[in-house]
């Protein structure tokens, strides 16, 4: 049986690339550039071979400014068959709660979708809150943190990877899943693909569209980055030179 | 204002840790720390809960195997709604951090997870937690109650001893659950905790073999160290257990000694490492990010200079 599978894709600030305060080692994001939060394309990774295996659709979601075409664009040369932006303006995003019902309207405007697919947390500020909150939301089955991910015509079934334990579970459809990188490692989109993805359509919906009303419930209200200072002593030289270097510091330090 | 503190994790030793937090709002709001234990057969070790006013013991029902996030929101709803709390303190875990979305809409509640630091001032929730890979100290405000936080490990020292709590026996009918669990099994594990390991060699890609392996437990073992590795390693090859993975979405260590061989220091696994007294570093390219983050580095041939530091060290033995 196909399966029309929803992906969620997040557009965030280059982590690499954050300006730091020198004096304050305080972060600002203005005009860092953009880039899709790297465990999606694991997420929508999942989704393409579960498309190749059993046929149906797969549809990107994403909640952000028109700067996030850069991601989607990237999700669509990897293999989505159509992309949502929800469109808004408010460029540091929102938090878990009002994401969760921007997207609850945005869903209700997509036909039909057996299984949303997302990454188990975002490589920004990574709270790992919205799957859970999306299952109560809906009232689906939830299966997180998952590794493997097969579908038998009724149920989804698959590994789930915990610290100490992993899990076998299942559930029947529609459901919500949120996978672990390990699931598998994303494509590279060639050359051919990422130009053919520039033809295809992303369907844009305002954010106001939707007419909701949600306060936000968490404030970031500033970010440092915490600065370790290494010593970063760097020997060079024949094997038995560095290796004699590091005894050293071994023994200077007083771990050995 | 309802002013009890609810306190729930699955890993016991991480919900001794929760009951320090948890007492430090208590006695600001005037509440008390009711933590919750879901116990299987009978309830075991509940003396290293030091800090709870109530220990209020939920039994698991027959048909349940374990208690998934579903079931335990359930719980947690509903003693939290009948104990006049505005807190749930959990473990950042990943069945966690399920748990907390889960609550934060069941309750309506303000969430945060992973926060390594939480103070209760004016009735808002300051928050301390780490983003962007680890490398970026965020701070927040969680303006309204109710309050759902998750603690990630060891932000906080158990309380070591104090008054013992109550117990009371919670019973719950068996909600109708829509995801089974078929199979639960321990995970592969390496045989020693990393999180609490004093020195760690790890390693990466640089290794070319499953069977060179041999040399970096034949270093650590001089040294008196446990073997991690980064993520490639245990998730993409499976040579070392999942528990030996070291980075942002493995574990955590703050070890003495750090000692990365062949890893290139993406910032996924600098954030696993951050804490680590001394991070040394073997590597054959120079241009590598783990130079940039290190006490000490060494550039060369990991499978020459392994060997020779592995000799130094055992004959100083």
């Amino acid at each position: 049986m196909p399966l029309d599978m929803i992906v969620l894709v997040k557009h965030i600030y280059d982590e690499d690339q954050l300006k730091v305060d020198q004096t304050t080692g305080s972060v600002s994001l203005q005009g860092v550039p953009g880039k899709v939060s790297s465990f999606d394309r694991n997420a929508l990774e999942a989704a393409l071979r579960l498309r190749q295996k059993l046929g149906g659709t797969i549809t990107t979601l994403t909640v952000g400014t028109d700067e996030a075409n850069k991601s989607i664009r990237e999700a669509l040369a990897m293999g989505a068959d159509n992309a949502y932006l929800i469109r808004s303006n408010v460029a540091t995003g929102y938090d878990a709660r009002q994401t969760v019902e921007i997207l609850i309207g945005a869903l209700s405007k997509i036909p039909r979708w057996d299984v949303l697919i997302c990454a188990e947390g975002s490589t920004d500020f990574y709270t790992s809150l919205l799957p859970g909150m999306l299952a109560e939301r809906l009232n689906l089955p939830l299966l997180s943190y998952m590794r493997s991910l097969d579908f038998d015509g009724r149920s989804l079934r698959g590994d789930r990877s915990l610290e100490r334990k992993l899990e076998t579970v299942e559930c029947s459809l529609p459901a919500i899943v949120s996978v672990v990188s390990e699931i598998c490692e994303p494509r590279i989109p060639t050359l051919l693909q990422i130009m053919a993805a520039t033809k295809k359509q992303i369907s844009k919906i305002d954010v106001t569209e939707l007419g909701l009303q949600i306060p936000p419930r968490y404030k970031l209200e500033g970010m440092l980055v915490k600065t370790v200072t290494r010593k970063r002593q760097i020997f060079e030289g024949s094997p038995s030179e560095v290796a004699l270097k590091l005894y050293e510091s071994l023994s200077k330090e007083g771990i050995i | 204002m309802k002013n009890n503190v609810i306190v729930y994790s699955e890993d016991i030793e991480l919900a001794s840790e929760l009951l320090t937090p948890a007492r430090e709002i208590a006695t600001s709001t005037g509440g008390k720390v009711i933590m919750i234990v879901i116990y299987k057969v009978e309830m075991n070790d509940y003396t290293r809960l030091v800090g709870a006013d109530v220990i209020v013991s939920v039994r698991l029902p027959d048909e349940l195997g374990v208690p998934t996030p579903e079931f335990t929101s359930a719980v947690v709803a509903d003693i939290f709604k009948s104990r006049g709390a505005g807190f749930v303190l959990l473990g950042s875990t990943r069945d966690g951090k399920e748990l907390a979305g889960r609550l934060a809409v069941i309750l309506d509640a303000s969430a945060a997870t992973d926060c390594i630091n939480i103070q209760f001032k004016e009735n808002r929730a300051l928050v301390e937690r780490l983003v962007y890979g680890g490398r970026v100290l965020s701070s927040g405000i969680l303006e309204a109650g109710p309050f759902v936080i998750g603690i990630k490990p060891r932000s906080y020292q158990a309380i070591a001893s104090g008054p013992e709590p109550s117990i009371e026996e919670f019973s719950i009918q068996s909600p109708v659950l829509k995801t089974r669990v078929l199979r639960s099994g321990e995970a592969e594990r390496g045989s020693v905790d990393l999180t609490k390991a004093d020195k760690i060699v790890a390693v990466g890609r640089g290794l070319k073999k499953k069977e060179d392996l041999e040399l970096i437990h034949t270093l650590a073992e001089a040294l008196g160290a446990a073997v991690g590795c980064s993520r490639p390693l245990s998730s993409d090859l499976g040579w070392l257990p999942e528990d030996a993975h070291i980075g942002l979405t493995g574990i955590q260590v703050k070890p003495k000694l750090y000692l990365a061989v062949g890893i290139s220091g993406q910032l996924q696994h600098l954030a696993g490492i951050k804490d680590s007294k001394v991070i040394m570093a073997i590597n054959s390219d120079k241009g590598a990010p783990i130079f940039q983050n290190c006490d000490y580095g060494a550039v060369g041939d990991l499978y020459q200079i392994v060997p020779e530091l592995t000799k130094l060290i055992k004959a100083k033995r």
